[in-house]
Formats: structure tokens, sequence, C-alpha cells
């Protein structure tokens, strides 16, 4: 294991992180302040993808022409029809088996075709292998996000912020489930840059602002605006001759730092409205609001047809938001333990998402895998199409598609479905982004176990046999694309452009 | 003291140790794991950044009334139902919108099964909305109907002279008595004065006694001593 101990990344890291505890000292530390430097902050999008999505299901397959071993017909392998690879492209993907007729559910719908993500972003995308340290969920997920501890706790989300959200409204925000939503643990992480949890992607835009919208407009109960800021400015007089003014509670203090410094700022971006998913099925005029320009202006309702019936296109479009309005730069959410239904009766997710694996493998990787694609894919066009004073929201952007672990790389002889697995440590992970090496394949699957093998962090060579990649290598895969420094970081320079 | 308790102690005395020289946790703050006796305890590498740069954390001293007995403790102050009292786009409990905003769990959602350690980026807001909306409702029912909490002020009148012994006298007597209902407490003479004052005129705006009426019963009820106790 090669381990860049960068004194000069060392350094640095310690001066933000004594930077930030004199800024906690201090006090407005989630006031405006203007970035230290000119460089546009990059943008940090972690799709949760929980229960162990497995990667021989999706962009690294096994052919079942290529099995081997004492029980080929026992691996988990994919027969070449349902297999698709797009010229000078180097990943091989399964395709769609509700689309190809030959599998699926007549349970649990999603058409999108993981070929599709390739041909679109095939250049931009990375695929990795690794061998995962935990089988247990929340144990996993959560290292997934801290890559095992190798940064001190810190979450790639807190990193992310820290580097590139400072002064931002909303540093980072987590929609995601499970393991994915724990904190860090590292003690130096300032306030400002650990997520907000977001339960609730539709309404979310509410929580904004203290007051709008929460009767139509003119109603006799609502107070004029001028005097309800009397009320809050009364508020700030009475807080000092609170009985709690006497205790020393950082959380009281926070939570006041957060209502007189924050608040107002949220509320003056009109964040009620630019983060606004509903645009159908209420009077929001009536209620003085209106929709998100942006869903007009990009087609949101085109990228994301079922935006108020289905969670996880809800969950994709206010991470575009959020990162368009430059409010985040560091955003996850991911598949969660409901399903959506829809109203034409279609359930596009299998239920516990893709922990679904262990009553049916195959269907559950496939329907689960399509609707990741998807969703990467429908951010990754939004992110393209949104310019910046330089390029794209794109050209700085990552996609890590986080999940627990792999899933048991067998089956009853010769089946095609109808099996269930379980958890396994061997499997591999998803990157999309220009700032990493695409069109690439490090590592690979053995074909006489279905098992994954690893790779040289540094020339990206294949160590048949052997996978010493860990989670520390795909939080240091993130973090040098962009430009987090710490002082483990592990050096993968094989991953990154 | 018996071996097996020395030998769990073995086990756990370095771990101890070396949380109480660094300061702080290592990745995950699990207990460590119950070792074969024979097994050599080894310590894992101090996370060296965060030893480095922590200090110890100001000890909390105070708790953090959350969303369900906030929204319950606010519904019986103002005897409201809790259900009902702020409804986000007329349909949505507030309470339910805004869950993990006001500091509460989300198990069966998406897996949230510990609630946020300390308030959020939009908990103001979210506090606001919820007790802002029930004071408007409570002075609305109030002015209304017979009235059950605001029982003194005429919250009809177009506005309140808090100079006219009479009217100021039926103001403090609202106002104390949301005092009561919400802090469980007398307001000082300060406190009093503050809210009283409220209903003056000011930057061009004269507030009507019902919008004087909401704007006390906002400002004590989204005071930190409602939040936390």
């Amino acid at each position: 294991m090669t381990r860049s101990f960068s004194s000069s990344g060392r350094r640095s890291f310690l001066r933000g992180a004594a930077a930030a505890g004199t800024a906690l000292a201090l006090g407005p530390s989630f006031a405006s302040r203007a970035r230290a430097d000119t460089v546009a902050p990059r943008l940090l999008f972690v799709i949760g993808a929980s229960g162990g999505a497995s990667i021989i299901d999706s962009f690294l397959p096994l052919p079942a022409t290529q099995a081997s071993g004492p029980s080929p017909n026992e691996l988990i392998a994919y027969p070449d029809v349902a297999l698709t690879q797009l010229p000078g492209s180097a990943f091989r993907v399964v395709k769609n088996l509700d689309n190809l007729g030959v599998g699926g559910s007549p349970l649990f719908r999603c058409t999108f075709e993981h070929s599709e993500l390739v041909r679109a972003h095939g250049q931009d995308m990375l695929v990795a292998t690794v061998q995962n340290t935990s089988v247990n969920h929340v144990v996993a997920q959560s290292r997934a996000m801290n890559g095992a501890g190798i940064d001190g706790g810190r979450t790639i989300l807190e990193a992310a912020a820290m580097t590139h959200g400072e002064g931002m409204i909303l540093p980072a925000v987590n929609l995601a489930s499970g393991g994915y939503l724990e904190p860090g643990t590292h003690a130096a992480v300032p306030d400002w840059a650990r997520a907000e949890i977001v339960n609730d992607p539709i309404r979310f835009a509410a929580s904004t602002d203290g007051s709008r919208g929460l009767f139509p407009t003119g109603d006799r109960r609502m107070p004029r605006a001028g005097l309800l800021a009397r009320a809050r400015a009364t508020r700030e007089q009475l807080e000092d001759l609170s009985p709690l003014a006497m205790r020393t509670s950082p959380m009281r203090s926070r939570y006041l730092e957060l209502r007189r410094t924050l608040q107002p700022r949220m509320e003056a971006a009109d964040l009620i409205d630019s983060l606004m998913l509903v645009s159908s099925g209420f009077d929001l005029a009536a209620y003085g609001l209106s929709p998100s320009p942006a869903i007009e202006e990009m087609g949101l309702l085109d990228v994301f047809p079922h935006l108020l019936e289905d969670r996880f296109q809800a969950q994709t479009c206010l991470a575009y938001l959020l990162a368009r309005e430059g409010l985040s730069a560091a955003i996850a959410w991911g598949p969660g333990f409901a399903p959506s239904f829809l109203a034409d009766g279609t359930i596009t997710d299998t239920p516990i998402s893709f922990d679904f694996s262990h009553n049916d493998h195959v269907t559950t990787q496939n329907v689960m895998w399509a609707r990741v694609a998807s969703q990467v894919d429908a951010l990754a066009r939004l992110l393209k199409a949104t310019p910046t004073s330089d390029g794209t929201l794109w050209d700085r952007s990552l996609v890590y598609v986080a999940t627990d672990f792999g899933r048991d790389r067998t089956r009853p002889a010769g089946a095609t479905g109808g099996f269930g697995t379980g958890h396994h440590l061997s499997n591999g992970n998803v990157f999309l982004s220009p700032l990493l090496r695409g069109n690439t394949v490090l590592g690979g699957v053995a074909t006489d176990t279905a098992l994954t093998d690893g790779w040289d962090p540094t020339t990206g060579a294949r160590t048949p046999g052997r996978n010493d990649i860990r989670e520390g290598h795909l939080y240091s895969i993130v973090a040098s694309a962009l430009g987090i420094d710490f002082p483990n970081r592990l050096d993968v320079r094989a991953a990154v452009r | 003291m018996s071996t097996h308790a020395r030998n769990v102690l073995a086990v756990l005395a370095p771990s101890a140790l070396l949380a109480l020289l660094c300061g702080c946790g290592a990745e995950e703050s699990f207990l460590p794991p119950v070792l074969p006796r024979s097994t050599p305890v080894e310590l894992p590498p101090p996370h060296e950044v965060a030893c480095e740069t922590a200090t110890p954390p100001t000890p909390e001293t105070l708790i953090w009334k959350r969303a369900d007995p906030l929204a319950a403790d606010v519904a019986l102050a103002l005897s409201l139902e809790p259900d009902t009292m702020c409804l986000e786009l007329g349909v949505l409990p507030c309470v339910e919108a805004e869950h993990v905003a006001l500091g509460g769990s989300d198990p069966l959602g998406t897996g949230l099964y510990t609630p946020p350690a300390r308030p959020g980026l939009t908990t103001p807001n979210a506090v606001d909305r919820l007790v802002l909306a029930a004071c408007a409702e409570r002075v609305d029912r109030d002015a209304t109907g017979p009235a059950v909490v605001l029982t003194e002020t005429d919250l009809a009148a177009a506005s309140l002279d808090p100079d006219d012994a009479t009217t100021r006298a039926a103001m403090e007597a609202d106002a104390r008595s949301l005092h009561r209902r919400l802090l469980a407490r007398d307001p000082s003479s300060d406190e009093l004065t503050l809210l009283i004052d409220l209903a003056r005129p000011a930057d061009g705006l004269t507030p009507t006694a019902r919008e004087w009426a909401t704007l006390t019963c906002f400002a004590i009820g989204t005071r930190t001593d409602n939040l936390f106790f």
C-alpha cells in the first residue's frame, strides 16, 4: 500500500482545521464569507446505493462464456445476449432484462439501460474494484463515506464541504439513508461543514424560510412581514434576559448563531422558491410561492417525469438545484427502504433497495442498477447543460456511486433468476467525473470465482487473484480528484486525470 | 476480582487510556470486542490529526426539546391540536414535513435511527414556522369565537395603546398568560415591557391587536427557553 504523507498537505489541513476552530470560537461561522481563493468550488455528489449494489451485475459482469473453475454454471454470470459493449468502450454492461424480455419482474420496473450511461458519459466514467471490510449494512455504509477512518473519521461529504463549501448556505446536504447519513467523528470538522440531513426532498424548500407560504396571501392570520421582523428583534432582546443565558450550552449557542446569521441569509436568498419542487397539484401562487424557475428553464419535468411520486427522482432534482444555485458543494442521496409507487401502478424500486437481493438477486440488481444509472445520467446531463463562466458545472463535478458491499457470487447451478444472495466483501464502485481517468476499469473479475481482482493504485495494473483495494482507496480517489488534502491520503494516481 | 473481570479490564483499559490521551473518538465509537484470553491486545494507530487539533468539547448542559415533544407542548399551551395547528400548503402537518429539521428521527423512511445530535441549519426556520402558525391559529380562534387563551385583550381593535391603563392591563394579563402557558413561568417586568412595546407604532407600521397577540405569542414561543431545558 502506498501512502502519501505529504507534509504540505498535512500542514494545509491543519491550518484549515485550526481556522475552523477559530471561526467556531469567534461565533459567526455561518455568516457569508468570501472564499479565500478564486478557484471555482468542485462539487461532490454521492449516491448511496444502499443494500449492496454488486458490480458484477452491472458494469463489470462475468460473461457466462468465460466462466471457468470447478463449477462455472454456479457462478453468477450473464449470457452474451444479456450483455452490451459499445465500440471503444472499456465497459461491458448488463442489459435491462425487462427490456430484453428474458427476465425482469412484473412488479418492479425501471426501463433505463445501463449502456445509456456509458454511451453518454463513458469517457468520464471509472469503475474501480474494491474489497470491502464489513458485511454489516450500517457499518459498511458508514465506511463507504469515511473511507473506513482513513481521514480521521471525517466523511467525504464533510471533507468536500470543508474544502469547497465555505461560505455556502448549505455546504453539505445529506438525503441518503442508513449509514450513509451518519455524521463523521472527526472532532476538527466545523459545525458548518456537517451535513444537513433532509428526509423529504419535495417539502425541503419550506424549511428554508421561517414564515413564507404558511398561509394563503392576504390571510388574516398572518402578521405583516415588517412586524414579524420586529417580533424577531424583540425575541433577541428577550434571549438576553433568558435564564438560560447564564448557562454554558454549545447547542443553544449554535442555535442562536444559526438563527441570527444563517436564517436571514437563507430567507433573503429566497430558497423557498429556488428549491421548490412542487409544481402541480397545489396552488402555490395562492400561498405567495412559485416553483423553482429551473423546472421550466431546464425542463426538469421531462428529466424527472415522476418528480412528485418518485422519491429518488425528487432527491436527484434537489441535488441538482442545490449545486446549480451555488448553495452546496457536497450532496448525498439514494434509494431508501421504501420503494416509490407511481400512479400507473408501477413500483420503481425493490423494497429495501439492493438488499432485496436476498429474495431475488437478478431482478433486484437489474432494476436497482437501472434506477441508479438513470439518476446519475439525469444529473450528469443537467450539469453538462448548466453553463458557468468557464465551462459547465460538470467540469468540476464528481459522482461517486457508493455502496455497502457486493453480493454472493454463486447461484444454484444454471439458475437464471429466482434465487437470493447474501452479502460479500468483494465488489467495485462506479465514479463519473471529468476529473477522473475516464473510460477506465481498474481491476477486473476472476473468471473462476467471479470475485474482483484488485489493481495497483499508481500504475493501475490488475492484480490477479488478489484485491488490496479498500474503502480508503475509494475515499482517496474522490479526495484526489477534488483536491481534498489530508495526511493519510493514498496515492491513487491511476484513477485521477 | 475474578479472572474474567481482569481479562475484560485488560482489554478495555488500553482503549480507555487511548481515548483519554487522544481526547477524541476513533473512527467508530463501538466498544472494543471481547477477545479470547490468548489474543494479544493491539492498540489501533491513533488518528493523529484529530488528536492534534481537537480540543475537548464543552459539556452540554441543556436538552433539546425535539419535534413531537415541541409540537405537543405548543399545542397543549395554546389548546390546539398538534396535527392541525400548522399545515404546510394547508395539508401536511409541519411537524411531519419538518420532522428531522425539528430534531426528530426517521427510522422507517430513511433509516435515521438516531436523531440529529444538534439543531440543523434549517431548524430555526422549522421552529419559527411551527410556532408562528400555531400562534396565528390560536389568535384567530380567540378573535372569532369564545376566547380560550387571549381572553383579556380586545382582539378586534385596529391598534392597542400601551399607555392606556386599561388596555395595558389587558395586554399584560394576556402576555403573562402566554408566558405561563409556553414557558411555565411569569415574565419579568423587563420581559413584559418588551412584549407590550411590540404594540407601539414603529417604522410606519402599527400592529393590530391580532398582530400584536400573534407576535407576542411567537416571540415567547420561539425563545430558546421553549426549545431547550
